[in-house]
């Protein structure tokens, strides 16, 4: 059943989704197109502001498709699992979790899609389709170049850190949005402003649980050195933080997750 | 017994939508749920199939707790739109025909070709009518061993109204139950074998059409008027 839910959710969005890569990609062949006519024509004023509008829509695409595609998910899970179509999606013969769960491996297609789609335009922008491939490659001689294994281990694990909180990222995201229109479920009235209310209201309450928690971190055991630049305790201080804000996270998130899945399964109150 | 209800309330903050309600009710029947509205016919069919929560009480479905069992026996018409816009008729069929064990698809295309509408059509372009009949014909091509149906005559004009009925009767099975909710009572009076009326979120009477004949020597209709005159 979870693969049949994934399936119709898949096919509820994947023209939207389409249309927004592929006019992404559009724009960044058109900029790149421009800028090969303009070395052949030069001083042409018209072909100069077409370059810079297709820029400024390039850049506007590149930035949004985040954000567009954040909106996207959290909208079908408003109108699939809240609104009237929640009618039909919890008189389905299927486990809330199932829904729940594949509401995330769905939006997780759609980011990894769209990272993609922002990474190949990005390329082709740039005239270099293979750019990331490159940058690693960069990377990891920057890497071995490091003379001091301490820096070299701590500089891997930040990475390992940063890596691992975009991964789970979409997660912690969609956790927060579902137990935040859980919430709203509960009310008779005012579900949404109810739902928009408890995520403000959740994110204040994160920021002092991890400002309180940060401050109880010991990092007496964080070496002082002037020898290694960077310095090795900045590397230290910086990956306990971060670790512990990204256990702190994958914490709250699955029991938020656990939370909402409680709700609908247990407190389904529908209009 | 195919619904048991004990002692169900349901509160919406301060506000009772249902009061204690205690009912049973038995297979093979097409049962009447009237009341005016606000009675709390539509929050009792919400409980009965999984979208409503009641606050206190017990709600059973051929002896299961409302859940995923009883969603695989249990065959609701909401009172609004309920299906993916997006989808095609043919896609609403493939979609009802991939969850539902019990759902015909043949029977679908049977019902969708004697109402002319086309399978290719997406439900968006459509009138809300003809998106209402989309959804009864779902939820009658299934084989399923309760029908929860509110207000599946309210929405469409008079000649449609008949041939809902008739879609009805035609398609469930003998063993199964239909309950159907409506204010309309004189187009579905003829089809019914038991009524119930509710009341400001009680049940004030179980019976059946020819008990109330006898009894009170009226129709359904004249009754419930007298019952819920204002």
């Amino acid at each position: 059943m979870l693969g049949k839910l994934i399936k119709w959710d898949l096919a509820a969005d994947w023209k939207k989704y389409s249309v927004l890569y592929a006019a992404t990609l559009l724009v960044s062949v058109m900029l790149v197109a421009t800028g090969k006519i303009k070395e052949h024509i030069i001083n042409n004023r018209m072909l100069e502001i077409i370059e810079v509008m297709f820029g400024t829509l390039f850049m506007t695409l590149i930035v949004s498709i985040v954000i567009v595609v954040v909106g996207f998910t959290v909208t079908r899970f408003y109108k699939n699992v809240i609104r009237d179509e929640g009618y039909l999606t919890h008189t389905l013969p299927v486990h809330t979790w199932q829904i729940l769960v594949s509401k995330i491996i769905v939006s997780y297609i759609w980011f990894v899609s769209a990272a993609i789609v922002g990474a190949a335009c990005l390329g082709i922008a740039m005239g270099e389709p293979l750019w990331l491939f490159d940058a690693i490659g960069d990377f990891a001689e920057f890497m071995s170049e490091i003379p001091s294994p301490q820096e070299k281990s701590a500089l891997i694990l930040l990475i390992a850190i940063i890596i691992i909180s975009v991964v789970l990222s979409p997660f912690f995201l969609m956790s927060h949005a579902y137990f935040c229109f859980a919430l709203g479920n509960l009310s008779s009235s005012h579900k949404l402003g109810l739902a928009v209310l408890a995520f403000f209201g959740l994110n204040i309450a994160e920021n002092i649980l991890a400002t309180v928690v940060i401050g109880f971190l010991d990092f007496s055991d964080v070496v002082w050195t002037d020898e290694i630049i960077p310095p090795v305790p900045v590397f230290g201080v910086i990956n306990k933080t971060m670790l512990t804000m990204l256990i702190l996270s994958v914490a709250v998130s699955a029991g938020l997750f656990i939370a909402a899945e409680r709700i609908f399964a247990k407190k389904l109150n529908l209009e | 017994m195919l619904i048991e209800c004990r002692n169900l309330n349901k509160n919406f903050g301060s506000k009772t939508a249902l009061k204690d309600v205690s009912l049973n009710v038995e297979s093979g029947k097409i049962i009447g749920l009237l009341g005016p509205n606000g009675s709390g016919k539509t929050t009792l069919i919400k409980i009965l199939s999984g979208i409503l929560t009641p606050s206190s009480g017990d709600a059973l479905i051929s002896g299961k707790p409302i859940g995923i069992e009883t969603k695989k026996i249990v065959s609701y018409l909401p009172e609004r739109t309920y299906l993916n816009e997006w989808m095609s008729v043919r896609q609403a069929v493939s979609f009802f025909s991939d969850f539902y064990s019990d759902f015909s698809s043949e029977t679908a295309y049977d019902m969708l070709e004697r109402l002319n509408i086309n399978p290719a059509e997406r439900l968006k372009t459509m009138s809300k009518g003809t998106r209402e009949k989309v959804q009864l014909i779902l939820v009658m091509s299934r084989k399923a061993e309760l029908y929860l149906l509110d207000e599946p005559i309210g929405g469409v004009d008079p000649a449609a109204r008949d041939y809902i009925l008739k879609t009805i009767l035609s398609n469930y099975s003998e063993n199964a139950s239909v309950v159907i909710s409506t204010h309309l009572i004189s187009d579905i009076e003829h089809v019914l074998d038991d009524v119930i009326f509710i009341k400001y979120g009680s049940v004030t009477l179980h019976s059946s059409v020819d008990e109330i004949r006898e009894q009170h020597g009226k129709s359904v209709d004249a009754l419930f008027r007298e019952v819920f005159a204002c």
